[in-house]
């Protein structure tokens, strides 16, 4: 089965990512985000895996926004992926729902 | 016990094959998901790690998976390679802020975290990682 990575914008402050976030998605997921000007929520509902240049990725994005005041909130996050999450900390460094 | 092995090109675009190769294979094998996501998770870590850091040669890496009633063992090889020292990479610090935070090393600090079992291994010019991942009992 192939878990095609997508990201999108669904409304005007939410990205929705799908499918499975590997390294190789990096550069797409960028590309989406680097639109955000303001504060957004990203929805992992659909997302099924996510590796740490995903996370680079978010964070990324996440540091940007911050510098302009704005926020960058996770939602919908399954259970391997919320684990993956409070490993390493990053619960602390995301808001997460 | 089941053995398996695979090639795949040294290039991210790859990975695509490497996980769906890991996912289909331990799905036919009723490991369990937890065990599945981590398992790919700790190969695309270490994959990544030999695409980026090991730019002198064009081989192919090997991938060796052996699934057995209790454990989950998937061993990479990256054929003419410099010796990489895991303990070279700085621990990541679960308390730092955003800010404070760069990506690197998470990725080996996810396979030591999350792997029963790791081994870094340079023979004769090539880097092997073998990986444990302990099935849960049932």
């Amino acid at each position: 089965m192939t878990d095609t990575f997508q990201a999108s914008w669904p409304s005007d402050d939410v990205v929705s990512l799908s499918g499975r976030f590997d390294a190789s998605q990096a550069a797409t997921a960028e590309a989406v985000l680097a639109r955000a000007e303001s504060s957004i929520t990203v929805d992992f509902s659909k997302l099924v895996y996510i590796s740490s240049a995903g996370i680079g990725t978010l964070l990324a994005a996440h540091k940007r926004l911050q510098e302009r005041g704005c926020s960058l909130k996770l939602v919908n996050l399954n259970d391997h992926i919320r684990e993956l999450f409070e490993l390493a900390g990053f619960d602390m460094v995301f808001e997460i729902e | 016990m089941a053995t398996l092995q695979g090639e795949f090109p040294r290039k991210l675009s790859a990975l695509r094959g490497l996980l769906d190769f890991l996912g289909s294979t331990l799905e036919e094998h009723a490991v369990d998901q937890a065990s599945i996501f981590w398992t790919q998770l700790a190969a695309e870590e270490i994959f990544t790690n030999m695409v980026r850091h090991n730019r002198s040669t064009g081989n192919r890496i090997a991938l060796h998976l052996e699934v057995s009633a209790d454990a989950v063992t998937t061993q990479l090889t990256d054929y003419g390679a410099e010796a990489f020292d895991p303990n070279s990479v700085p621990a990541v610090d679960p308390t730092l802020t955003a800010a404070e935070r760069t990506p690197g090393g998470l990725g080996v600090f996810i396979v030591r975290s999350k792997m029963d079992e790791v081994d870094y291994r340079h023979d004769n010019g090539n880097m092997t990682v073998t990986m444990t991942k302990y099935r849960p009992i049932s």
